[in-house]
C-alpha cells in the first residue's frame, strides 16, 4: 500500500498490527521499518485555560499577576 | 577615532570605510573587527565581509600590516602621526542584526563593520557618512549634523545601528520624561494611532514596573521586508525590529508579532543593556562570552514581554495565553529538555543555540527560559503572601546592580528571589533551572494557584499519539520531522541531589 498523504489514516486503519513501511533513507536506499504502538503516549497538546470555578485568592492571584479581572467584564 | 562612511556604488553592495587614528602610540597599532554581536550568543565572524583592507599614514603612504587573528590586523606604525585605514564591508544582510547597502538605503549594524584599536575603546567616536543630502539618518546616536553623528566611545558605537534613507516614516511620542521614536523604512502603510496608542500603553507600563527608563531618549527602528519575516536586535536607546510582509503590518497575525517583539526589546533595555551579568560586563567582541543566565536575559524578557502588554490592555488575557500556550508545546514537544538543563543550554548558544542543533540535545533560553519566569512569578507570589513578585526581583537588580553599572551573578539572582521569597529556592533552581525535572507538575501546579489549568491532551494524529512520530506533507511526500527518543529510565537522585533522566 503506498503512503502518501494517508500515513495518519493508515496507522489508525492497522492499529494493532504489525506494520511495515518501506521508507527512502538519505542516501536514497530503501530500508523497512517496523512500527509498533507504544502504550506511553507522545507529543501531546498543551494549552492554559482559565478554570471554571476559581477561589477568591486565586482570583487574587490572577488579577495581580495580569492586571486582569479573573471574569472578564461584559 | 573618526569614520568616514561612503557607498559610492549601492549596487554591488559594498560600504567603503575609513578609519582615522590620530597620535599612535608605540611601533605596532593593533586593529580588531568584532566576532560577535551581543544579543546574538554565537561567534559571527563579521571580518569575512571585508573584502579589502590597507593601511596609510597621514600622507596617504602605505604601511605595512599584517593579520595576527581572523578579525585582528596589526600595522607597522613607523613615524607615522595618524593611522588611516581603508577598507570595505560587504553589506548584504537585511535583518534585524546585519547591514544592508542598496539604491533605497544605507542600514549598518556598526558592531559588524567598525574597527577599533583595543587600548582605546574608550575614546569619542565620530561617524560622517558621505551621501545625498536627501537622506535622513535614524539612530540613537548624536547628530552633530545632519550626516555627522557621535557616540561617547566605542561600546556606544557599537550598539547604535543607523538606517539612513531618503524614505523613512517617522513619528514621536513621550511618555513621562522619555521621548520614543518610531521609524520606518520600507513598504508599508502604518495606522499611526494605533501603533503610537499601543507602544505608549506598554511602554509606560514598562516604566512604570521598572521605576525609570534607563536612557532619556529611544528608538524603534523598523525595517520592513516584502516577505514573511519577524525578528528584533535589542539596543540600550534603541532596538531594530525587521518585520514583513509591509502589506500585512496592520492585518492581525503579522500586528501581534510586531507588537509583541516591540515590547520584547523594549525591555531589554533594562533587562541585558543595563542589568547584565557580570561575565558580560563589559563585552569582550573577540571571543565567546559565556554565561549561564540566559534563562534571565532572555528568558525573563520573554516573559515580560508578553506580560507588559496583556497587563497595559494590548493584549487580551487569551491572546497572553496563546503566547505562552506556543512556548509550552515547544517545550513538551521537546525531549531535548530530558538532556540538557536552561541554564547549561544559555552556556551552549556559542555553539549552536540558534539553530535546531541535532535531535532532543537541547533546551531554549527564550522557550524554557520564559516558562521558568513564569514559575519564579508564581512562586514568589505565593511564598511572599503576596507581597512580593518577579517585578520586585526585576526592579532589586536594575536598582542594586543596573544602576550602579555592577554585572550580576548566578547566586546574585538566586538570593534576591530567595529574600523576596521569603524561603529557600535552591530545590527549584536545582532541579528546574540547573537541572532537567519534567516542568509539568510545577508548572500545573503554579497555575492552579492563578486560577488557570494547564490542560493536556491527546494528539489527534495516530503517528505521534502511540508511536512517537512527527510528520509533514511536502511536494506529495510524507516527511518525517521528529522523532520521539525511546526512554530507558526514570527519575533518579544521584549523590548531589541532581535528577538524571536517560534518553536514547
Ligand atoms: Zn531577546
Amino acid at each position: 500500500m503506498k503512503v502518501s498523504e494517508n500515513i495518519q489514516d493508515l496507522l489508525h486503519l492497522f492499529a494493532g498490527e504489525k506494520i511495515i513501511l518501506t521508507t527512502y533513507s538519505p542516501l536514497q536506499k530503501m530500508k523497512d521499518i517496523s512500527l509498533a504502538p507504544s502504550k506511553q503516549e507522545y507529543f501531546s497538546n498543551y494549552f492554559i485555560r482559565r478554570k471554571e470555578k476559581a477561589s477568591p485568592d486565586e482570583q487574587r492571584m490572577f488579577k495581580a499577576w495580569l492586571k486582569n479581572d479573573f471574569y472578564p467584564v461584559g | 577615532m573618526r569614520y568616514k562612511i561612503s557607498a559610492p556604488h549601492p549596487v554591488n553592495h559594498l560600504i567603503e570605510i575609513e578609519m582615522t587614528v590620530e597620535n599612535p602610540s608605540g611601533a605596532e597599532m593593533s586593529f580588531q573587527l568584532p566576532s560577535w554581536r551581543p544579543g546574538r550568543y554565537e561567534l559571527g565572524n563579521f571580518a569575512r565581509n571585508v573584502q579589502r583592507w590597507n593601511a596609510f599614514d597621514e600622507k596617504g603612504m602605505p604601511l605595512p600590516f599584517r593579520k595576527t587573528g581572523k578579525d585582528l590586523w596589526q600595522v607597522n606604525v613607523n613615524d607615522a602621526s595618524a593611522v588611516v585605514i581603508r577598507y570595505n564591508y560587504f553589506a548584504a544582510q537585511l535583518d534585524a542584526g546585519g547591514c544592508w547597502l542598496d539604491e533605497n538605503q544605507l542600514y549598518i549594524n556598526p558592531v559588524h563593520c567598525m574597527l577599533y584599536v583595543p587600548e582605546r575603546m574608550h575614546e569619542a567616536c565620530e561617524v560622517s557618512f558621505d551621501l545625498p543630502m536627501s537622506y535622513k539618518l535614524a539612530t540613537s546616536m548624536e547628530k552633530l549634523s545632519d550626516h555627522v553623528l557621535k557616540a561617547q566611545d566605542y561600546h556606544e558605537l557599537v550598539d547604535s545601528p543607523v538606517i539612513a534613507s531618503p524614505t523613512l516614516q517617522h513619528k514621536a511620542f513621550t511618555s513621562g520624561s522619555t521621548i520614543f521614536n518610531i521609524w520606518f523604512q520600507g513598504d508599508c502603510k502604518p495606522d499611526w494611532n494605533r501603533v503610537v496608542e499601543d507602544f505608549k500603553k506598554f511602554s509606560e507600563e514598562q516604566i512604570r514596573t521598572m521605576v525609570d527608563f534607563p536612557v532619556n531618549e529611544y528608538h524603534f527602528l523598523i525595517q520592513i521586508l516584502p516577505f514573511r519575516f519577524y525578528h528584533g536586535v535589542e539596543h540600550l536607546k534603541s532596538t531594530v525590529l525587521a518585520l514583513g510582509p509591509g502589506s500585512n503590518l496592520m492585518e492581525p497575525a503579522l500586528y501581534i508579532d510586531f507588537i509583541g517583539v516591540a515590547s520584547h526589546e523594549l525591555f531589554h533595555s533594562w533587562n541585558i543593556k543595563t542589568i547584565r551579568p557580570a561575565e558580560m560586563l563589559p563585552y569582550d567582541y573577540t571571543r565567546e562570552n559565556y554565561s549561564r543566565l540566559g534563562f534571565v536575559y532572555e528568558g525573563v524578557t520573554t516573559y515580560y514581554g508578553d506580560l507588559f502588554l496583556v497587563r497595559s490592555g494590548v493584549y487580551s488575557v487569551d491572546q497572553f495565553f496563546m503566547e505562552i500556550n506556543a512556548r509550552l508545546q515547544k517545550h513538551f514537544d521537546n525531549y531535548g529538555r530530558f538532556n540538557l538543563s536552561v541554564a547549561d543550554s544559555s552556556f551552549d548558544t556559542w555553539l549552536d543555540g540558534y539553530g535546531p542543533g541535532i535531535p532532543n540535545r537541547k533546551t531554549s533560553i527564550y522557550d524554557e527560559g520564559c516558562l521558568i519566569a513564569l514559575m519564579t512569578d508564581i512562586l514568589i507570589r505565593t511564598k511572599s503572601k503576596g507581597q512580593a513578585s518577579l517585578d520586585e526581583v526585576m526592579r532589586t537588580l536594575y536598582r542594586d546592580f543596573g544602576k550602579r553599572k555592577i554585572g550580576y551573578t548566578e547566586s546574585d539572582y538566586l538570593s534576591i528571589v530567595e529574600k523576596l521569597s521569603g524561603e529557600s529556592m535552591a530545590d527549584f533552581f536545582m532541579d528546574y533551572v540547573y537541572g532537567t525535572e519534567d516542568y509539568e507538575p510545577l508548572l500545573s501546579e503554579s497555575l492552579s494557584l492563578a486560577g488557570c489549568q494547564l490542560v493536556k491532551r491527546s494528539s489527534t494524529f495516530d503517528s505521534e499519539k502511540y508511536f512517537g512520530f512527527k510528520t509533514i506533507l511536502s511536494e506529495g511526500k510524507t516527511i518525517v520531522k521528529q522523532v520521539a527518543p525511546r526512554i530507558t529510565g526514570r527519575y533518579s537522585r544521584t549523590g548531589q541531589g541532581r535528577r538524571n533522566y536517560q534518553c536514547e
